[in-house]
């Protein structure tokens, strides 16, 4: 009995030592990546860490959505002010984010964001089980690429790369929809390892429903990642029929259960962003990831490559997914443009499984006694190049984040609440030229149809010295995959197409709206003065008063709305 | 409930306090500018909408995935069900606001049906 007890204990030690480091690195990514990102705060005064538009554009809705406890339709004021239209992006991360808001008792804002981050480190640990079963080494060695899917940006100093290298983008600009979908597409690989499990289909199937509902793109790159893996399993024999019965059930319970929003995406997304063949190398105005940009450490994956075909004939299901996850990646010069740029976010993580095994497989050439520790030595050292600890040119490493609440701020934050609190639900507004303003949807947070002077337009009556009544402006409201309206289960119709073009940009007398908004400060103080001087015109009627001011901002209210409000000068 | 899962439960419900526990700690080095009730109310809602409904929704699975395995894959379960199941349910007409305490005991009630009917078979 005792000789049985003993390598019990032995086991027991290992395990527990592996749920150490592994609790170790949650701890790590949790404080270099939320922890970081946040401010080392989860609760926030105002948006923080908020970088572009998109973030914005995602916050709002799930805020909207918050208010309106459900998702039938887009909020009026993300959709240019028409009503009705129907709910058409994915709606699993607003649902979670306001349930999360809900239970936690955080701003929308910070909760949306929190769950994101959350996810993509949990994605990081589920990649590891998912090498683990392949070689728990592998794993090991694997795990401190996963760092570099929150730096910001990679530091690998390529002499010979002069595109930018960055992951955290995907974070910091409001990808969240494809990251959430991209971590569940991790929880697709590891289910697809496991489909020999009895009913392992219900998880799959709510896995898939998940990426599908979650952003429906990523749902392709599981689909391409499903063909690779049923044919490697087909050549090497390992495919059933039990295996195609369990896909056919998951394929088919999944297809039903997002059966209704797939009718809305077939109407909306999949029309109004149809696929075209492109080859499109760089991802232009983004800061994108290119593979060189993991300097040194691509020569690791290249091996790796290079050892899994070595495996051909019976491939470990964590290499098929890396295999076909590159291939995603790459699929930019496809005509997937974004949606590939998107999948290299995530590339860490995926191609992880190359750079353990090629470092792993090499090393057993020539130690053919190979020790646990050794591969808790390496997964030691490459966490410590890999988070930056010790820099070494040429290898990619963790950057922070830099030290700023990003684009809003408390007085912006401030000026917005107030509109959105203290103004009748269908007041019109209008935005005067602000820096932050550009990045267009975070205007969305007044809750109220609202339209922004063209800063082009305004510059060049600035450069004019003119004060005008009519200022070109536009509505900056949502239109990605068309603003339709639900008339039947399966007819929608456009109704941005009933109304002209004007209405939607083109010249708009200032007094016919209800508050205007004009910024103090500017990092350009003659447009901060031109709009100052805008204001101040406005002010010598008596019918316009200040209704809220700050440091940064001031709000204007029209009490007599068309009146003639302000007097056309020269200045 | 089938001894051999309840004495699972009994026993697994101690290595998930030992979770909630390391979460705390983690959390607090990692938000150390945040009070503790902010974290400690993030800690219980992740628990509540995602790892605790995520283990009962694997607990199905316990023969053959370990605790760590079916307690990550479980909240990826429950965040997918959740964000899914609500859809559905606000377009039915219950509001968002009420989610929060139907969606995490329903999807513990489908584990507990779905490793009961196992244990039936």
């Amino acid at each position: 009995m005792d000789i049985l007890f003993i390598p019990k204990k032995v086991v027991q030690i290992k395990l527990d030592f592996e749920k150490i480091v592994l609790a170790v690195f949650f701890g790590i990514l949790i404080f270099i990546g939320p922890g970081n990102l946040f401010g080392h705060r989860i609760m926030h005064e105002f948006p923080y860490g908020y970088y572009a538009s998109d973030t914005f554009q995602h916050q709002v809705r799930a805020d909207a959505i918050k208010d309106a406890g459900n998702f039938r339709y887009e909020a009026f004021y993300i959709s240019r002010g028409l009503d009705n239209i129907v709910g058409r992006y994915p709606p699993i991360i607003y649902h979670i984010a306001v349930i999360f808001s809900y239970a936690s008792g955080i701003e929308v804002y910070d909760a949306i964001y929190f769950i994101v981050l959350f996810f993509a480190v949990i994605a990081a640990l589920v990649m590891y089980f998912i090498i683990r079963d392949f070689n728990k080494s592998v794993a090991l060695i694997s795990m401190p690429l996963t760092v570099l899917m929150i730096s910001h940006p990679v530091n690998s100093l390529i002499p010979f790369s002069s595109l930018n290298s960055e992951f955290s983008t995907g974070f910091i600009f409001g990808h969240w929809p494809s990251m959430l979908a991209q971590f569940f597409l991790v929880v697709f690989a590891w289910s697809m390892m496991k489909l020999e499990l009895e009913k392992s289909y219900i998880f799959i199937s709510i896995i898939l429903i998940s990426i599908l509902l979650t952003h429906t793109s990523e749902a392709v790159f599981a689909g391409i990642f499903l063909v690779i893996l049923v044919l490697a399993k087909w050549l090497s024999k390992n495919l059933s029929w039990q295996d195609l019965k369990k896909i056919g059930i998951f394929l088919a319970v999944s297809a039903t259960v997002a059966a209704y929003y797939l009718i809305i995406f077939n109407y909306t997304w999949a029309r109004g962003q149809p696929y075209t063949f492109s080859v499109d190398p760089v991802w232009n105005g983004n800061p994108g990831f290119y593979i060189f940009g993991f300097g040194i450490l691509l020569i690791f994956i290249i091996m790796g490559l290079i050892a899994s075909l070595t495996r051909l004939k019976k491939m470990h299901t964590s290499l098929i997914f890396g295999f076909s996850m590159l291939l995603a990646g790459f699929m930019n010069y496809a005509g997937f443009e974004l949606r590939s740029f998107q999948i290299r976010f995530f590339w860490p993580v995926y191609l992880s499984v190359f750079f353990g095994f090629g470092i792993y497989f090499i090393l057993r050439l020539v130690i053919k006694n190979w020790k646990m520790v050794y591969s808790l030595a390496l997964f030691a050292v490459f966490s410590i190049l890999i988070l930056g600890i010790i820099k070494i040119p040429g290898i990619a490493h963790y950057n922070n984040y830099p030290n700023s609440a990003g684009l809003m701020d408390q007085y912006h934050w401030e000026s917005l609440k107030w509109i959105s609190s203290n103004t009748e639900k269908n007041s019109k507004i209008l935005f005067f030229y602000g820096d932050i303003y550009s990045q267009d949807a975070l205007l969305r947070n007044t809750k109220r149809f609202h339209y922004q002077v063209d800063t082009d337009e305004f510059v060049k009556a600035l450069q004019e010295k003119k004060i005008l009544r009519d200022y070109i402006s536009e509505i900056p409201g949502d239109t990605g995959g068309s603003t339709m309206q639900r008339t039947g289960l399966f007819s929608f119709h456009d109704t941005s197409q009933d109304k002209p073009k004007e209405h939607f940009f083109g010249p708009h007398d200032i007094c016919q709206f209800d508050f205007l908004v004009f910024d103090k400060v500017s990092g350009s103080p003659a447009l901060a003065q031109y709009d100052l001087l805008i204001a101040n015109d406005l002010l010598k009627k008596d019918f316009i008063k200040i209704a809220f001011d700050n440091q940064v901002v001031v709000v204007l209210k029209n009490n007599k709305i068309g009146a003639d409000c302000i007097e056309e000068r020269s200045l | 409930m089938k001894k051999e899962v309840y004495d699972l439960i009994k026993k697994e419900s101690v290595y998930l306090i030992y979770l909630i526990s390391l979460f705390v700690v983690l959390f607090k080095i990692a938000f150390y500018n945040d009070s503790f009730m902010v974290i400690l109310r993030s800690i219980f809602s992740i628990f509540w909408l995602f790892i605790i409904p995520g283990y009962f929704g694997m607990l199905y699975w316990h023969n053959k995935l370990d605790f760590i395995q079916r307690a990550l894959i479980g909240s990826a379960v429950a965040a997918g069900l959740i964000g899914t199941i609500s859809y559905y349910f606000g377009l039915a007409g219950l509001n968002l606001k009420y989610h929060i305490f139907i969606l995490p005991p329903l999807i513990i009630i489908l584990g507990f049906l779905l490793v009961n009917m196992k244990n039936k078979e």
